[in-house]
């Protein structure tokens, strides 16, 4: 009857040793030449072609987080007035084929003139790649509705209508679809305070729910803006993000 | 049995393209009768209907370089599984599928133009980042 330690070490024996430090010395830094990344090389493929296709309607193409070893994410930037365009292009085109629409989404940048960017992600399942189509809006500014292309944005665009206040003309039924009925603003700007400015409440007297001014008392906080972590701003800002003007800030 | 012989006559059947559907096959997905002469006549349209842009717009040479090389492939082989083997973009459906979308999108970019620039502008050029 063997021990269990015995059972071990034949266990042991019979694997095949491989040292820790051969495994750390196994690239050999001496010739280092860089491995190229198949994934991204297409990618870089398929951004050139569509810049190529269509030259007027891109105004960037960036892979972004390319660097890394898993490849990146395509990124395609476009006026808001070639939206749908560009999106029915990806979808119908044999060479990309991006059939199914993922999401619609908005970020708000209050630093810039135009400062949401609507984003739509795709995917094509025929050729397992993802993009996504980003425009720059201010608040006036009407993008044109996705849904003429994909089905799937309706609620999406309602979302970014209702959070953000961009607003999509062609849209078969534009409305609110987080924010309460009756409800004010556009909550994910970030203009728009955490706690609200209404808060409800039931009123016994009225005998029905009452909104009334937001009572929390929060205190003053201040943030210090600076992080521990490197940051990288190229590939989140366009290069020449203006600054507010300082005219605009200074009181009459 | 005079039931069952009664909905035997009078149910539609789709059996009839049997010849042309491999279980399993995509749902909804009918090639019809003779998916071949679908797709050339499919891609004769795209030929013609992409003369009306001009020559030199990249938009125009990749439909014709795709298209003239699809019915290459439909025109010589007479199985389909070999054109689908032969084309790698799905089954025959499929093909079908992608020919009527692109079809589609052609007029759309006639009227569109993205390929022209005016003057002094150039392209963008791709970075990749971090």
């Amino acid at each position: 009857m063997m021990s269990v330690r015995r059972v071990m070490s034949r266990l042991l024996l019979s694997a095949p040793r491989t040292s820790y430090r051969a495994l750390c010395t196994a690239t050999d830094t001496t010739s280092a030449k860089p491995v190229s990344n198949p994934q991204l090389e297409q990618q870089k493929a398929f951004l050139a072609s569509v810049v190529e296709t269509l030259p007027n309607a891109i105004t960037a193409a960036r892979i972004q987080g390319g660097n890394a070893p898993s490849g990146g994410e395509m990124v395609l930037e476009v006026p808001s007035n070639v939206t749908v365009p560009v999106l029915r292009f990806l979808k119908l085109h044999s060479s990309s084929q991006f059939k199914c629409f993922i999401q619609a989404t908005a970020v708000d940048y209050p630093e810039l003139k135009e400062r949401f960017r609507v984003v739509y992600s795709l995917l094509s399942t025929r050729f397992n790649a993802r993009i996504r189509v980003q425009t720059y809006v201010d608040e006036v500014t009407p993008v044109e509705s996705a849904t003429k292309v994909f089905k799937g944005a309706d609620w999406f665009e309602r979302e970014v209508w209702d959070m953000y206040g961009v607003f999509f003309h062609s849209h078969p039924d534009l409305r609110r679809i987080l924010t309460d009925y009756g409800f004010e603003g556009h909550p994910q700007r970030k203009d728009f305070p955490l706690s609200g400015y209404v808060e409800v409440r039931y009123d016994d007297a009225e005998k029905r729910v009452v909104q009334e001014p937001v009572e929390i008392a929060q205190e003053y906080r201040s943030f210090d803006y600076s992080t521990p972590w490197e940051v990288f701003p190229e590939g989140t800002r366009p290069k020449d993000a203006v600054q507010l003007e300082q005219s605009e800030k200074k009181p009459e | 049995m005079l039931r069952t012989l009664a909905r035997r006559a009078f149910t539609p059947s789709i059996r009839s393209f049997a010849s042309q559907i491999r279980e399993p096959g995509p749902v909804g997905l009918y090639a019809g009768d003779d998916p071949r002469a679908t797709l050339r006549e499919l891609y004769k349209r795209t030929l013609d209907a992409v003369k009306s842009i001009p020559e030199t717009a990249t938009y125009r040479v990749n439909v014709e370089k795709i298209t003239n090389y699809r019915m290459g492939i439909v025109k010589e082989n007479e199985d389909i599984a070999k054109i689908e083997n032969a084309l790698s973009v799905g089954q025959i459906q499929e093909v079908i599928e992608q020919a009527e979308d692109e079809l589609e999108l052609i007029p759309h970019m006639v009227e569109w133009k993205p390929w022209e620039m005016k003057e002094g502008e150039k392209p963008v050029v791709i970075n990749v980042v971090d």
